[in-house]
């Protein structure tokens, strides 16, 4: 693989996670607006309908991920593009260059 | 084909080590976003910020009468014994609030009668299991002699007296006095001087309270049974404690022979004992706080928790317990237990991480200036806010303490 390929690649990834990110943010933004919130009782085992369980479980499934997995994914996402970017520098100052 | 899989590889290798990377990066600093200054919670001198606001939704309850039907039906239909419990933490926690801010007390005073009359007129009407579960009337014959249960009896006489420490009743006197010759009969009755909760079936959680409503009773009446509650720590010492970790068991027969359901120690159970015994016998009750702060308490990068068992003494999930965490054995409703012991013995830091997983993991929702922990139920919400405001009470029957301190 190229350098071209590689940052290619990278880029690729970055934008991927950054994909995930804004994805899950905004599936939790919207259960959050959504006041699924209030249904989260269904942890402790509350009885509750099986409306209210579902929204709850989808609460509690994204509250999770977005505390979760956004920062992780997002975090992954700057090294990758800090990686690129000395891995492409390192290429330019290359002797073999 | 070598220069085709390579970087493929290489490729996969940066990616997961980036990933890598930003997991330890960022699961350690998780806890900092919920990490809460417990001046919030804990005030020395009046009710803090967040009690406040948790107060209020069980306030509003017990303000409107059509509201409170309706709640208390709804909680007596999930479970007889958090309807009951509820009511006792709320009373408690009314009690305190009254004594911090005494601009407050006559609202306290009127909701704890309401309260407690209710209590009463239900236990009247409905016999004792109306609170009880329904194991209770079809588990065996009780083994004292006329069937009462000291969680009912406990719980009432607690009521009772912290009603009475806020502003004396005459009408509530007799009614305590009454309840606390009754616990001393029936405990009395018992070669390890613990009574009944359900037939043969004593629970530590159970006795400790109806130990700490004789000493309240002992304050406000001038009696004098120390002696009697200094031999129930001798018995406790001897014969209720676990061998493996020294502290005491949760659940056990008349005779004292450990029961299946609690036959070591349990976060339910020793947390809240722990708090009882500070009026009883205060070095005793430290030193089981150390342990169960040993055996129990744990801490997850940062997020507070309390195990239901120790690691020593696995006991199986109930309805006491709660859906407990595989690995780390965390259990919600020994977590919330924990909140009581944690403030009692003033100790900032288990509450501080505590509370780091209350704001992560309990849906705290705010709601027209209330407060409500969406993941934890009725009973959770009253243990929470007695937490948050306890300590005047206990301290008001420590200073007025009779001979055996």
């Amino acid at each position: 693989m190229n350098e071209a390929e590689n940052s290619k690649d990278s880029t690729f990834s970055v934008r991927r996670y950054i994909g995930y990110s804004v994805f899950i943010t905004a599936s939790f933004l919207l259960v959050h607006a959504l006041g699924f919130r209030e249904n989260t009782s269904v942890i402790s085992g509350i009885p509750t309908g099986h409306k209210e369980a579902f929204l709850g479980l989808v609460y509690v499934l994204t509250y999770f991920a977005f505390i979760g997995l956004v920062p992780i994914l997002l975090i992954a996402a700057a090294i990758l593009t800090i990686w690129g970017k000395l891995h492409a520098a390192r290429k330019s100052t290359s002797p073999e260059n | 084909m070598k220069l085709f899989k390579r970087p493929t590889i290489k490729k996969i290798l940066v990616q997961a080590a980036a990933l890598i990377l930003a997991f330890f990066i960022w699961i350690p600093m998780v806890h900092l976003f919920f990490k809460e200054d417990i001046s919030n919670y804990l005030s020395d001198d009046a009710i803090s910020p967040k009690a406040k606001m948790l107060a209020g939704r069980q306030l509003k309850i017990w303000r409107d009468p059509e509201l409170r039907k309706i709640e208390l039906q709804k909680m007596q239909n999930r479970n007889p014994e958090w309807d009951f419990m509820s009511r006792t933490f709320f009373v408690l926690s009314l009690a305190n609030m009254a004594i911090r801010e005494p601009g407050f007390k006559d609202e306290a005073c009127g909701i704890m009668d309401c309260i407690i009359d209710a209590t009463l007129e239900t236990e009247k009407r409905n016999g004792m299991y109306h609170f009880l579960l329904e194991y209770a009337s079809r588990s065996g014959a009780w083994k004292i002699d006329p069937p009462r249960s000291i969680f009912i009896d406990g719980e009432i006489a607690l009521m009772l007296g912290a009603r009475r420490l806020v502003g004396e009743k005459p009408e509530y006197a007799s009614l305590h006095r009454q309840r606390i010759s009754s616990i001393l009969e029936r405990m009395g009755k018992s070669p390890v001087m613990c009574s009944e909760s359900y037939p043969d079936e004593c629970w530590i959680f159970c006795n400790t309270i109806a130990l700490a409503s004789i000493k309240m009773s002992d304050v406000l009446d001038k009696t004098d049974n120390s002696e009697f509650l200094a031999r129930w720590v001798d018995t406790a010492r001897k014969s209720l404690t676990d061998r493996k970790t020294g502290l005491l068991i949760s659940t056990y027969t008349v005779d004292g022979s450990p029961l299946e359901c609690g036959f070591g120690p349990e976060g339910t159970s020793i947390w809240l004992a722990c708090h009882m015994l500070q009026i009883i016998d205060r070095d005793y009750a430290e030193d089981q706080y150390r342990r169960a702060r040993k055996e129990l308490s744990g801490n997850l990068l940062g997020f507070g928790y309390s195990r239901e068992w120790p690691v020593s003494c696995r006991g199986s999930m109930d309805i006491d317990s709660g859906p407990v965490v595989p690995v780390l054995g965390a259990s919600a409703s020994a977590s919330g237990l924990a909140f009581i012991a944690a403030s009692a013995f003033k100790d900032k830091e288990y509450f501080s991480r505590l509370i780091t997983s209350l704001n992560c993991g309990g849906f705290p929702l705010k709601k027209d200036g209330m407060l409500y922990y969406q993941a934890g139920n009725p009973v959770g919400d009253a243990v929470l806010l007695y937490s948050f405001v306890e300590g005047p009470l206990w301290e008001k029957i420590s200073g007025k303490g009779t001979a055996h301190e």
